[in-house]
């Protein structure tokens, strides 16, 4: 009787176990989404890059794609060189890892637009038979990529970016464009201001801050992007211009200073370490001399 | 002192002491009995070295976050014990107290087996103990661990001066005593360097030893200043205070008190020295851990309840842990029976008494050994940034069998550097003890005895 009942609550655990396994929820990806292309036809070489990528970011539960050899997680990650994942549209896929589920982790802030579409090159690269769909095409301008370029006027102190849309080797201003634009500091990027939209000439300007410090020659690193990176992919222009402030601090190693290295200490422990070292072998020494004392008298003693 | 003793009185006097003393020294079968087990216990320790320096630090229990841990707490403990070498020549000393001449040499020797040792535990801790001489070669002169490693080597050398200096006359006064062996007879000889006991001489020796004992006492702070150093220089919760330094100093009066007070009631009982190792002098000694303990009590209090009182957000997280977390059994147990208790009872006469207060200074060194884990681990299971993405036994430091097989092992050297210190010169000071007792001119009459 009791052994059944053991049996029975046994069973029920492991069902329920093993209901809630399946009880993961189905994706559930808008149309548009689903049926969006890449920005650009897929090479080699975004297989490439998309390979590295994805070495780092999805073997540890994907594993090699083609190998079955996946992390053996609940529900077990999908084999990316399998039919399943081979039938699943471009923008399935982009969707997927864009946002997530349950355990599979959404990366659109660990993984940039290109490198998104770079990782979905590397899987297509397995699944022989695939035939990509026609990229993209940004209604604005009817192309499908975008250039940007980025210029100081300097009478005016503002910064100029113009973006383009290029189709068949031919550009158009692309107007309603985004853009925002970024100095580098120590450690990351410092946005400048507020994003502009670009005008129907394609172009969007920006104040300089005034005393924006820059190197010693006042120059700054720009970089301008496109915001929204999900329609245009990562697009950006970047360039070193004389807009700030030239500041001449010495480098933080370049004077005495307790962190720097042995030869650069400051001069006080420079002086006083020695100094106290040498006064205690001093002291030393001249005990060493009573004790030498201390012997002749020895020798006088016994001569009396 | 009596200075008119006759001649023939201050012969049987000499003579008592001279033979009290000069029967410790040499070898016996004790000591064969006891440097074996010490020899035997310190082979199967250096095996645990062994397989951490064939399988790296990864054997002992300290990780990224927890990489100081019974080792250096160890370290600390070491230098803080060989303090007391100091405490009692020089400030004692020099302040002119009488009572310390049969325990100075004892305390000498302590300070030396402590001190010798704390640098081989620091190489301990090193995965790679060859590179040692980096310090040296690389070594940046604004950085406390090249401080620290130059006052220590320091410190032995003056504790060897200072074990040496006072040991001039007796070494002459011993060197034909026929109760020793011919080589050792001979040795001391050569190293009492022509000392005939002449106002000249001895002119010259006090004036050496006062010079070594004032000395000794910068080098002697700087020791244990700069060991707190190595913590108190880093912003680390717990260890981001300005009274490190002379927190560590008092910290270190109490263990070396301590440990002192241990050694004299073993070579009391086991030298048989009840007559110079009086109940007076541990009266005298309970005495002085009274107060050396009520100065750390006082920093104890600065230390723990002014950042408690204020509560700043990191604090609050180290504080938890000692007060109510998973170190307050080890805290509490520290505070109360290696420091509060010890205090309390050691204000009663009785317990001043050798064995009582051998007993209580045992509770008080355990208490002063796991007080400097707890100064060196806790800081470092709360790093400021967090820790993510990390095995269980990073977060939590536990000590593994080998890193304690290799502590002991430290301990074990201590002890015989101890004993054969003990064993190969006298451990009482035959001159002052004789000079207190009125006998003048030692040196001659006990040459006149041996002839």
């Amino acid at each position: 009787m009791n052994r059944i009942n053991i049996l029975i609550i046994l069973a029920a655990i492991f069902l329920n176990f093993s209901l809630w396994a399946q009880e993961t929820k189905p994706w559930d990806i808008p149309e548009d989404q689903a049926n969006k292309t890449a920005p650009a036809m897929f090479t080699p070489d975004m297989a490439k890059v998309g390979k590295d990528v994805y070495l780092k970011t999805c073997t540890s539960c994907h594993g090699d794609p083609g190998k079955n050899n996946q992390a053996k997680l609940n529900p077990v990650p999908s084999d990316l060189a399998s039919p399943g994942v081979a039938s699943q549209s471009d923008g399935t896929l982009h969707y997927k890892i864009v946002h997530g589920k349950g355990l599979m982790p959404a990366f659109k802030n660990t993984l940039s637009a290109t490198d998104i579409w770079n990782v979905i090159a590397y899987i297509r690269s397995f699944h022989t038979g695939y035939v990509q769909p026609e990229p993209r095409v940004i209604k604005t301008f009817g192309g499908s990529s975008l250039k940007l370029t980025l210029e100081f006027l300097k009478d005016e102190l503002k910064f100029k970016v113009l973006a383009v849309g290029v189709k068949d080797e031919i550009e158009t201003p692309a107007e309603g464009v985004e853009l925002a634009i970024f100095t580098n500091r120590y450690f990351g990027k410092l946005k400048l201001g507020e994003s502009k939209t670009t005008n129907a000439q394609g172009e969007a300007f920006f104040d300089v801050p005034e005393g924006l410090p820059g190197n010693e020659k006042g120059e700054l690193t720009l970089q301008a992007k496109v915001v929204d990176t999900d329609t245009y992919g990562d697009v950006m222009a970047s360039g070193v211009f004389a807009a700030g402030e030239p500041s001449n601090k010495p480098g933080l190693t370049e004077k005495r200073a307790m962190w720097n290295v042995g030869s650069k200490a400051p001069w006080w422990i420079s002086l006083a370490y020695p100094l106290g070292v040498l006064a205690v072998i001093g002291t030393i020494g001249y005990i060493l001399l009573l004790l030498k004392k201390v012997y002749s008298q020895g020798n006088d003693a016994s001569e009396n | 002192m009596d200075s008119t003793l006759p001649v023939d009185a201050q012969k049987s006097a000499l003579k008592k002491i001279i033979d009290d003393v000069a029967r410790n020294i040499g070898i016996n079968k004790k000591f064969h009995a006891w440097m074996g087990f010490l020899t035997l216990l310190l082979f199967v320790c250096l095996y645990a070295y062994y397989i951490q320096l064939r399988d790296g630090l990864g054997v002992a229990g300290i990780r990224d976050y927890v990489s100081w841990g019974m080792y250096i707490a160890n370290f600390v403990f070491f230098v803080a014990s060989s303090l007391i070498g100091m405490l009692i020549t020089a400030v004692l000393g020099l302040s002119g107290v009488k009572w310390i001449t049969p325990v100075a040499r004892i305390a000498e020797i302590i300070a030396i087996g402590f001190a010798a040792v704390a640098g081989l535990v620091i190489v301990s801790d090193m995965g790679r103990p060859e590179r040692l001489v980096y310090v040296f070669i690389y070594g940046r002169i604004q950085s406390p661990i090249l401080w620290d490693v130059t006052v220590v080597t320091t410190y032995v050398l003056i504790s060897l001066i200072l074990l040496y200096l006072p040991l001039i006359p007796d070494l002459k006064i011993l060197s034909r005593n026929p109760m020793l062996p011919k080589w050792l007879q001979k040795t001391y000889e050569l190293l009492s360097i022509n000392w005939k006991g002449t106002n000249e001489q001895y002119q010259l020796l006090h004036k050496a030893i006062k010079i070594m004992s004032v000395l000794i006492v910068p080098v002697a702070l700087a020791i244990h200043t700069v060991t707190s150093w190595l913590f108190a220089s880093t912003s680390r919760v717990g260890w981001d205070s300005t009274i490190f330094g002379p927190y560590f100093v008092t910290g270190a009066f109490v263990a070396g008190t301590a440990f002192l007070i241990i050694a004299m009631y073993f070579f009391r009982k086991n030298y048989k020295l009840h007559d110079y190792l009086t109940d007076f002098h541990f009266d005298k000694l309970g005495k002085l851990l009274v107060l050396v303990s009520l100065v750390y009590l006082y920093f104890n209090i600065n230390e723990f309840l002014v950042p408690a009182y204020k509560l700043k957000a990191h604090d609050a997280v180290h504080l938890k842990a000692l007060f109510s977390g998973h170190h307050a059994p080890m805290f509490w147990s520290v505070q109360l029976f290696g420091l509060l208790i010890p205090i309390v009872l050691m204000l009663f006469k009785k317990f001043r008494k050798p064995l009582p207060l051998m007993l209580i200074s045992l509770f008080v060194v355990i208490g002063s050994w796991f007080k400097r884990y707890l100064i060196v681990v806790p800081t470092q299971e709360h790093p400021f940034l967090p820790i993510q993405n990390v095995p269980e036994n990073f977060k939590l430091y536990q000590p593994t069998l080998i890193e304690t097989a290799i502590t002991v092992a430290s301990f074990v050297l201590v002890l015989m550097i101890i004993t054969v210190l003990s064993k190969a010169f006298p451990i009482i000071t035959i001159w002052e003890t004789a000079h207190e007792k009125g006998i003048h001119e030692p040196e001659k009459l006990s040459i006149d005895k041996a002839e």
